[in-house]
């Protein structure tokens, strides 16, 4: 049974891309223009997730309402909030209003589909326990399990962001190996990447896991280059 | 040079203000009274003018009355002719005749006051060292109305008063009076008069020597009495009429015996300056008829005498005493201050006669020899006011007889300027006081009005130009003009604000019209991927399209960067961190991806703990070390140095290269500035890195300074924050 997704989005352009890269992907897209007809299908049936824009047409707050509608029907519905709107009041509100995900546009499709499929995953291990365990990998003292998206060092769990974990996930698999800026930008699957955008999540990612082990140095410095992961 | 001028226009506007211009401009009020008392001077002259004229006229009056009457000035009146001494004794008309029997002196009462004071000018002997009180004497003469007989008063002041010694025949060896008489031309004759005790004296011719009497025998043609007194004594003296002829001249003189045992003569004061013939006194008798008839001249406070033709005073009438009393009419208000500046008015005014004589005596003169009147304004005798002379000759068939000399003091003029000028000047100075005060408290509370909305207004806006308060409250709500220019202002600033949240917030907005389409291209350009073959020229042309959206991407990015930031750097959202490790990492990573540039690093050995936003300061730091990347000269290093201090942490990061602008320093760190000349294709510039660079800092309760390097070209930026408060 395929997925079903709704898709809440003005702009007929936009829609209309998300819902090929979707659709391309095998899931049951449903695409809606604004909060009215998004409501109204929303009566006939529920979709599995729910990929809102914020604003919609004159209301600038039309995606939080539906957000809060579609929990009042069903309480775990994963939602995904993909708008223009970067204030931190924005993020602060979509996900105090228990959306699973805030995204900023511009967006990368690879990056919908990876973000959109991950969260399947999250929320199938919630009603399937058992397959998370299987998903491990581990590497010294660090432990990734891709299906939770958890990183763990010395058995102590990293609380990292979804970016910081795929460079992690990048760096760690092949220890040894220098990772260039250049290399390293497509990992982060977002559209605009700078070297010194990659140096602050490594930066982050250094202070995470020193938290837990003031003496991590496993990523190191490559000069001229970026980055590798030596233990 | 730029300095002093500079002093002097800040003193100027010091002293510019408004208050001191309206306390210049009350100066000139001040002319106003100034003018007055000009117009006062003015009308004390035209007051004297007709003063003048009015005495003129009664002289004249006077003159006319006398000049056909030569016989009013006929010796026999006793006015000896061809004599020019003023050295005379002046004999006055006394109602009762002294009574020698019973010695009060009260006859003389009436005419006291013309007595004559003669002391240390006088002296003909001794006198070293002199006092008044050793030796000198009031002098009155006076003839009774029967005409029988003159009378001579002597009140003389002497410490010790010694009669004459009973042992010894000596007639001088006490206090005696010397008497010279001489008829013209013929031997004088000296007589002494001394008392053995108070009474009646002893009267004894003497020879020329005053050595002896010429007989034992007492002379009975004079009478005189001696009576002593706590200041001295006093000598009444009768002399028969008949004894002073025309071309008598008669002298006295008192000589004073102060050692009780030597008995030797002391000191000698006489009513001559010498004992010469012709420095001898002349009796001059008083001219009644005359006297009677300018008697009738009722002019007040105004003084007429007759001098013949020798300048002898023959007649006078009147008194120059004047007294006025007018304290009514002044202002209570004003008169205190008068008082206190020009002292109290001159409320009495007097002048004995012999003095006007002295005065006057030159236009006496002029008047005999040219028959023409003369006037003249002497100060009197007190200096303290005029005395209004009038001289007017008195024709006769041969020549002048003597002039007539009216004489009036200008008190009257005096008082009545005084009363002007309190009661017109005074309370126009008052008025004047009061408006100034007036004026001057509106144009100090004016200026201090305006210096609040000044102070205000200047308040409103940061130093970064942002604005704090869109509202004056100052003067909001007057309902002056200054009312109105506190309301335009807050008007103004309320449109200013206005228009800087729009351009606030214009980046944003811009960014999320801009993200939309750019979001619509980039995820079509993922599904062109997908579908056109992978030829190599559409790989290529995509590659650019990926690049072109990338560049469009991050230049909307950094477009919004300030304004997200500013929202990201919420008070109370701060975190402690250590910004020695973040600098660490962040130059060594920094440096990384500037493989060809070369850094000179400086970091202090201990932590730097500070509180704030560590992402932020990533931020700023991006910023400081692009802009030090770009403007450096190829293979120049560029120097991050770190110091710190007790509260501070100093963050210097210097380049080589070219300086930075002089004109563009100041707004080097405003939104939208820089001072780029091209720009760099692979990244966009919206002058809002350096903007962002202060945003950071202030955030923190830091600065950044921009400075040219000065040993060598090149620009420093110096970024300093406050150490965290926790530590």
């Amino acid at each position: 049974m395929n997925r079903k997704i709704a898709i809440v989005e003005d702009d007929p352009d936009q829609r209309e891309n998300y819902t090929d890269a979707l659709r391309r992907e095998g899931y049951e897209i449903t695409a809606y223009a604004n909060k009215e007809d998004a409501l109204r299908g929303f009566e006939e049936s529920l979709p599995d997730l729910a990929i809102l824009d914020v604003m919609l047409g004159e209301n600038h707050d039309a995606g939080f309402e539906i957000c809060t509608a579609l929990h009042q029907k069903h309480p775990n519905i994963p939602v995904i909030f993909l708008t223009a709107r970067d204030g931190e009041m924005d993020r602060v509100e979509g996900l105090s209003l228990e959306a699973w995900d805030y995204l900023i546009k511009p967006i990368t499709l690879d990056y919908l589909i990876v973000r959109v499929s991950s969260l399947f995953r999250i929320e199938e291990r919630l009603t399937h326990v058992n397959a998370v365990a299987a998903s491990n990998e581990v590497q010294g003292d660090l432990t990734l399990n891709e299906t939770a998206l958890s990183v763990h060092w010395k058995e102590k769990p990293v609380e990292l962001t979804l970016t910081e974990f795929w460079l992690v996930e990048a760096l760690a698999q092949s220890p040894g190996e220098a990772f260039s800026y250049e290399s390293l930008m497509p990992v982060t699957r977002q559209t605009i990447v700078e070297k010194n955008t990659i140096n602050g999540h490594i930066r982050r990612i250094r202070i995470k896991f020193k938290r837990i082990d003031p003496e991590f140095s496993c990523i190191r410095n490559v000069f001229g280059v970026g980055y590798r992961w030596e233990c | 040079m730029g300095v002093l001028n500079h002093n002097f226009i800040l003193r100027l506007r010091r002293w510019g203000g408004i208050r001191n211009k309206l306390i210049f401009a009350i100066i000139l009020f001040l002319t106003i009274p100034v003018m007055g008392y000009k117009m006062l001077q003015e009308m004390n002259q035209f007051l004297l003018r007709g003063q003048e004229n009015a005495l003129s006229m009664a002289s004249q009056a006077v003159a006319t009355v006398l000049h056909n009457n030569p016989e009013l000035f006929n010796p026999e009146t006793g006015i000896p002719h061809q004599l020019s001494s003023d050295q005379d004794l002046y004999v006055h008309e006394m109602a009762d005749p002294p009574d020698f029997d019973n010695p009060d002196f009260s006859e003389w009462s009436a005419i006291l006051e013309r007595s004559i004071k003669y002391g240390e000018p006088h002296i003909l002997r001794g006198g070293q060292q002199y006092q008044s009180s050793d030796l000198s004497f009031q002098h009155l003469m006076g003839i009774s109305s029967d005409s029988r007989y003159i009378y001579a008063l002597f009140r003389v002041t002497d410490n010790t008063t010694l009669f004459r010694r009973h042992k010894g025949l000596r007639v001088d060896s006490g206090d005696h009076l010397r008497i010279h008489l001489q008829h013209q031309n013929r031997e004088p004759r000296n007589y002494l008069a001394t008392a053995y005790e108070p009474g009646l004296m002893s009267i004894y011719r003497m020879e020329a020597s005053w050595e002896k009497p010429k007989s034992g025998k007492h002379e009975r043609i004079f009478t005189a009495s001696m009576h002593p007194n706590p200041t001295g004594y006093t000598i009444e003296l009768k002399i028969p009429r008949k004894l002073i002829r025309e071309n008598t001249a008669l002298s006295f003189s008192i000589v004073d015996i102060d050692d009780p045992h030597e008995r030797t003569p002391h000191m000698e004061v006489g009513t001559f300056k010498e004992h010469t013939a012709a420095s001898l006194n002349h009796v001059y008798l008083p001219a009644p008829s005359m006297e009677r008839m300018i008697h009738a001249i009722d002019l007040p406070d105004a003084r007429f005498s007759i001098t013949d033709q020798h300048r002898r005073v023959v007649a006078t009438a009147g008194t120059l005493l004047t007294t006025i009393n007018r304290k009514e009419e002044r202002s209570r208000l004003t008169a205190p201050l008068f008082d206190w500046i020009f002292g109290p008015p001159i409320q009495h005014f007097d002048e004995p006669i012999r003095d006007t004589r002295e005065f006057a005596w030159e236009a006496i003169d002029r008047a005999l020899k040219s028959g023409q009147e003369q006037r003249l304004i002497r100060p009197s005798y007190d200096k303290q006011a005029e005395v209004i002379t009038i001289i007017y000759p008195i024709h006769g068939e041969e020549g002048e007889l003597g002039v007539v000399v009216a004489e009036q003091s200008n008190l009257r003029i005096l008082s009545e300027l005084r009363i002007t000028l309190e009661n017109v000047i005074g309370s126009t100075l008052l008025a004047i006081l009061i408006a100034s005060l007036v004026l001057i408290t509106i144009a100090t509370r004016l200026a201090l009005r305006l210096h609040r909305l000044q102070q205000e207004t200047s308040e409103a806006i940061d130093e970064g130009g942002r604005i704090i308060s869109d509202t004056i409250h100052t003067e909001h709500h007057a309902l002056d003009e200054l009312g109105d220019l506190s309301r335009s202002i807050s008007a103004m600033l309320n449109r200013i604000s206005r228009y800087n949240h729009y351009l606030e917030r214009m980046p944003r907005m811009l960014k999320h019209e801009i993200l939309n389409p750019l979001n619509i291209v980039s995820t079509s350009l993922e599904h062109l991927e997908q579908e056109i073959p992978e030829s190599e020229m559409s790989q290529k042309y995509l590659r650019k399209s990926r690049r072109g959206i990338g560049r469009l991407g991050s230049m909307v990015q950094s477009l919004a960067e300030a304004s997200s930031l500013e929202e990201a750097l919420a008070p109370d959202s701060e975190e402690p961190f250590d910004l020695r490790e973040l600098l660490d990492e962040y130059l060594d990573n920094y440096q990384n991806t500037h493989t060809l540039q070369h850094f000179n690093i400086e970091l202090p050995e201990e932590s730097i703990l500070l509180a704030g936003w560590p992402y932020a300061i990533e931020q700023m730091l991006d910023n400081l070390l692009n802009n030090a990347v770009d403007y450096s000269d190829p293979g120049c290093p560029i120097d991050v140095t770190v110091t710190l201090s007790e509260s501070k942490v100093t963050i210097h990061i210097c380049n080589e290269g070219p300086a930075i602008d002089q004109e563009i320093r100041d707004t080097l760190f405003e939104s939208m500035v820089s001072s780029r000349k091209e720009s760099n294709p692979e990244r966009p510039h919206l002058g809002l890195g350096l903007y962002i660079v202060r945003l950071v800092a202030t955030h923190h309760g830091g600065k950044v300074i921009a400075q040219s390097r000065e040993e060598l070209e090149g620009s420093c930026f110096t970024v300093v924050l406050p150490l965290s408060k926790a530590e």
